[in-house]
């Protein structure tokens, strides 16, 4: 590996204060799952790497109404954590997809996003359950709203010198069900070759939809939230609706062929896992 | 820099340059080269050892990342005298084949055991597939954890 020099900041302020020196000189690692294997690559040649693993600020989860997720958390808390569990087992379930145990012990939620990788599971379960991403940066700090965030593959609205510090997920109201189906091809811990979130309400007495939210990844550049998710609002979603509603997501996406598959295979894939997604999400709804 | 951690029960202090993964500092300097090297992108799991309990990919971590940490190798799994339950259960149920991913493999049996002492049959697959063999076909891996849970009373 290409030598550099290393700093592990205690702080936010202190990460934020040396990254505004540095400029592009400086390289950031969360848990390393994928900025090491960078590093190691060439893919990036920094004089400076700065190890956010020390800021205790930004590790953990919370609850405070909705759950705020501590950048540094990793996908595993996310995955074993009971309190997610109960209340936003969508995130559970997309976190025990991601990888294997090795990467979800030491990749990060912060990572997974500011990372900006399309295919990754945790971006389209945070984008389908409306997370809003904390940036800190020397003049100060904003939030966006997750679907905002995404400029393209690897790309986000971060600006030179700025960090993801956490993440916040409302809680979601009763009634709700959600569900993230993944496909791989070859070795299971391959990356997908599409995913897919469900999140839905529904009114108890007579099951209509009162929202519904359909986000597909690995289907385009950034995490794809499908419009078409719309025309399950206010009716008693049918499995003939849902199939309609599917067919027009994968319609929405905008995948491209590579060796996990031509665009067409992609989107029939994509059609399927947002049919499933849904009517699991539904089922767990209504019960 | 400078890296203070304890490995295979020795607290050590090294110097080592920054861009050392956890993997090196093992290998090459503490000559411990049981842990494997291959993918050297996380993968593969020939590398898994375990940190603070958990494990990790040791080519995907940086030796700064392990500072203050206990590392736990197969050399450290290794009893002074025979074979630790997990590795006997991998001999004594063809376990292996050409043995380089073995090393990770019992590792990560033991990172899962000590999570979950009675793991059903759907959870080893899961736990233990995210680590790669490309000669056994799995089965006989599956079969030595198995049979390491059912010793598990035993040796806990």
């Amino acid at each position: 590996m290409r030598p550099f020099e290393y700093i592990r900041p205690a702080s936010v302020a202190e990460a934020v204060g040396i990254l505004s020196e540095r400029g592009e000189d400086a390289f950031l690692l969360g848990g390393g799952s994928a900025a090491v294997v960078m590093l190691r690559l060439g893919v990036v040649r920094p004089e400076l790497v700065v190890d956010l693993g020390g800021i205790e600020e930004m590790r953990g989860l919370r609850r405070n109404g909705g759950l705020h997720i501590g950048a540094l958390a990793s996908i595993r808390s996310l995955e074993l954590d009971d309190g997610v569990r109960a209340a936003y087992p969508l995130l559970a379930e997309a976190a025990s997809q991601v990888a294997n145990v090795r990467v979800r012990n030491v990749a990060t939620v912060g990572g997974a996003v500011a990372y900006g990788e399309p295919q990754t599971d945790t971006p389209t379960a945070l984008t389908a359950s409306g997370a809003v991403v904390h940036i800190a940066g020397v003049s100060g700090e904003r939030s966006v709203p997750i679907d905002e965030f995404y400029a393209g593959p690897y790309e986000t609205v971060l600006e030179q010198g700025e960090i993801v510090s956490g993440i916040d997920v409302p809680e979601p109201p009763p009634h709700t069900g959600g569900a993230h189906i993944k496909f791989t091809v070859g070795s299971p811990e391959n990356k997908p070759v599409a995913n897919a979130s469900a999140l839905v309400t529904v009114e108890p007495s007579s099951g209509a939809c009162t929202a519904a939210r359909v986000v597909m990844g690995a289907a385009g550049p950034v995490p794809v939230v499908a419009s078409a998710a719309g025309a399950l609002v206010g009716v008693e979603a049918s499995p003939e609706r849902i199939a309609e509603v599917a067919a027009a997501a994968a319609e929405e996406a905008d995948p491209i062929e590579d060796l996990r598959g031509p665009e067409w295979y992609k989107r029939r894939i994509l059609r399927i896992l947002v049919e499933r997604a849904l009517t699991c999400a539904l089922q767990r709804a209504r019960t | 820099m400078n890296v203070n951690l304890t490995v295979n029960g020795e607290t050590l202090s090294l110097d080592v340059p920054p861009s050392t993964t956890l993997l090196d500092l093992l290998r090459d300097r503490l000559g411990l080269h049981g842990t494997k090297e291959y993918c050297h992108s996380g993968v593969c799991g020939a590398c898994t050892v375990l940190a603070d309990g958990k494990a990790v990919s040791s080519c995907s971590m940086l030796a700064g990342q392990v500072d203050g940490a206990d590392v736990l190798t197969i050399e450290g799994l290794t009893p002074d005298e025979g074979l630790h339950p997990i590795q006997q259960a991998f001999v004594d149920n063809f376990g292996l084949q050409c043995g380089y991913c073995t090393p990770g493999m019992i590792l990560l049996a033991k990172a899962l055991l000590d999570e979950n002492p009675s793991p059903t049959r759907e959870e080893i697959i899961r736990y233990m597939g995210g680590n790669i063999c490309r000669c056994t076909g799995y089965a006989g891996i599956l079969r030595s954890v198995e049979a390491a849970v059912k010793e598990r009373g035993s040796w806990s």
